[in-house]
């Protein structure tokens, strides 16, 4: 493979980082208020609609390894759960666009708030008190994930998509419907 | 999830570490920004501040005074006595990286780590009392268990008393506020809004030193064994604003 071919998958990879970033100092903030927000669908976006499969793969099990280091949650579970959701993009990315669009964005909502939910269900064990009784909060913290998701989400696949152009490597050609 | 225990630690021990110098970054940022916010203050506001911190220094001289001879009667008491020497504690300043705190999860990250001498278990305080312990060291950077944590346990008496009390960390159903829960209150204890009791820490762990402070009860209800009390204990709510804060690494005493 010409070295020229790494360069999506180093800037998914640079691109997760940056996010990552911005989310850990975003989450800095909203700590005053015991909120924190999870956009796992965001890191994949790229990497399901843009890249090889295993590129995509390579790209979300790293970003995966990133946030079960950096985040308390049970061991592997971002490991697992971002290969999934890459998995699930690439297996519709014949009817989606590359460059987003409302179906996307629609699988983006739905896989984001399948993953908080989960995540959800795994840690509540860990709850004092009867899960009902935090359930407001469980669900103002997965409606502000999913609001972020939905106002960052394409802006995110599309600066991707432009650092790719601009540095000059060409994107896989795959099945998939172009804009 | 499937691989083996030393191979998932050493894996979250690598990308920890690797991604740890960017939050490091991101808190000298937050620094560098105060840093120039300052700047831009005029001259006036920076005489009365230092006007206000020259006051302050001086009643802090005359309390390190009054500490010094009460900790050499102290000491006195020990020898006549031949009482342990209380743990001694250095004060290791460390600025906060990064908080995380929901539902799930209570903790901080700071800017010390091994290099620094701070040690898993080590308590962390700040000026307005207890904030939790050292969760984890890692080279540059350590985990902070905040005292709100369901996993944090400490023992604490009610300020004036002796009688040993038990806390644990309470995820809280509101947002931003703080909680525990105080167990093994004896029956004769009544506290109300009016009359709040104030929960300040015990030596007997030996994480803390007796007499910081931990935070208010203001009701206590019958446990299910109908032996003690427990109750909501209410922290300071500037627990979960902290930017910096004060590891307690336990010194040799020269008893």
């Amino acid at each position: 493979m010409h070295p020229r071919q790494y360069k999506p998958l180093l800037i998914a990879l640079l691109a997760n980082g940056f996010l990552s970033l911005a989310l850990t100092e975003l989450n800095h903030h909203l700590a005053g208020w015991s909120i924190t927000l999870l956009l796992p669908a965001a890191f994949v976006l790229f990497a399901g609609l843009n890249l090889g499969y295993l590129q995509g793969l390579i790209a979300c099990m790293l970003t995966g390894f990133l946030h079960d280091a950096a985040l308390p949650v049970p061991d592997g579970f971002f490991t697992l759960a971002l290969p999934t959701l890459h998995l699930a993009f690439h297996r519709f990315r014949s009817k989606l666009h590359k460059k987003g669009g409302l179906g996307t964005l629609l699988l983006a909502q739905f896989l984001n708030f399948g993953v908080l939910i989960l995540l959800a269900i795994f840690l509540s064990y860990e709850l004092t008190e009867s899960i009902v009784r935090h359930l407001p909060s469980i669900l103002l913290q997965v409606f502000l994930s999913q609001i972020l998701l939905f106002l960052i989400g394409l802006y995110f696949l599309e600066i991707q998509r432009k650092l790719v152009t601009l540095t000059g490597a060409g994107f896989v050609e795959v099945k998939g419907r172009s804009t | 999830m499937l691989l083996p225990i030393p191979i998932k630690k050493a894996l979250r021990i690598s990308f920890y570490e690797f991604q740890a110098p960017s939050w490091e970054a991101l808190s000298w940022t937050r620094d560098l920004q105060n840093f120039w916010g300052h700047r831009s203050e005029s001259h006036t506001e920076l005489i009365q501040e230092g006007r206000d911190l020259a006051r302050l220094n001086g009643a802090y001289r005359l309390q390190v005074m009054e500490n010094e001879s009460l900790r050499l009667e102290v000491s006195r008491l020990e020898t006549l006595l031949d009482l342990p020497a209380q743990p001694n504690f250095r004060y290791e300043i460390a600025r906060i990286t990064h908080r995380q705190i929901s539902t799930w999860w209570h903790e901080m990250i700071v800017r010390k780590g091994r290099k620094d001498g701070v040690m898993e278990g080590a308590g962390v305080v700040y000026a307005g009392g207890i904030v939790g312990k050292v969760q984890k060291v890692y080279a540059g950077t350590s985990v902070i268990r905040l005292v709100t944590s369901p996993s944090f346990r400490m023992v604490a008496t009610f300020q004036g008393d002796t009688q040993p009390l038990y806390i644990q960390g309470w995820q809280s159903a509101g947002l931003g506020t703080p909680q525990g829960r105080i167990r093994n209150v004896p029956v004769s204890v009544h506290l109300s809004k009016e009359n709040p009791g104030l929960l300040v820490s015990s030596s007997l762990g030996g994480v803390f030193p007796s007499g910081l402070h931990l935070g208010t009860v203001d009701r206590l209800e019958q446990s299910s064994n109908g032996l003690f009390k427990e109750g909501p204990v209410a922290f300071p709510s500037d627990l979960y604003h902290l930017n910096e804060v004060a590891i307690l690494v336990p010194t040799q005493t020269s008893n």
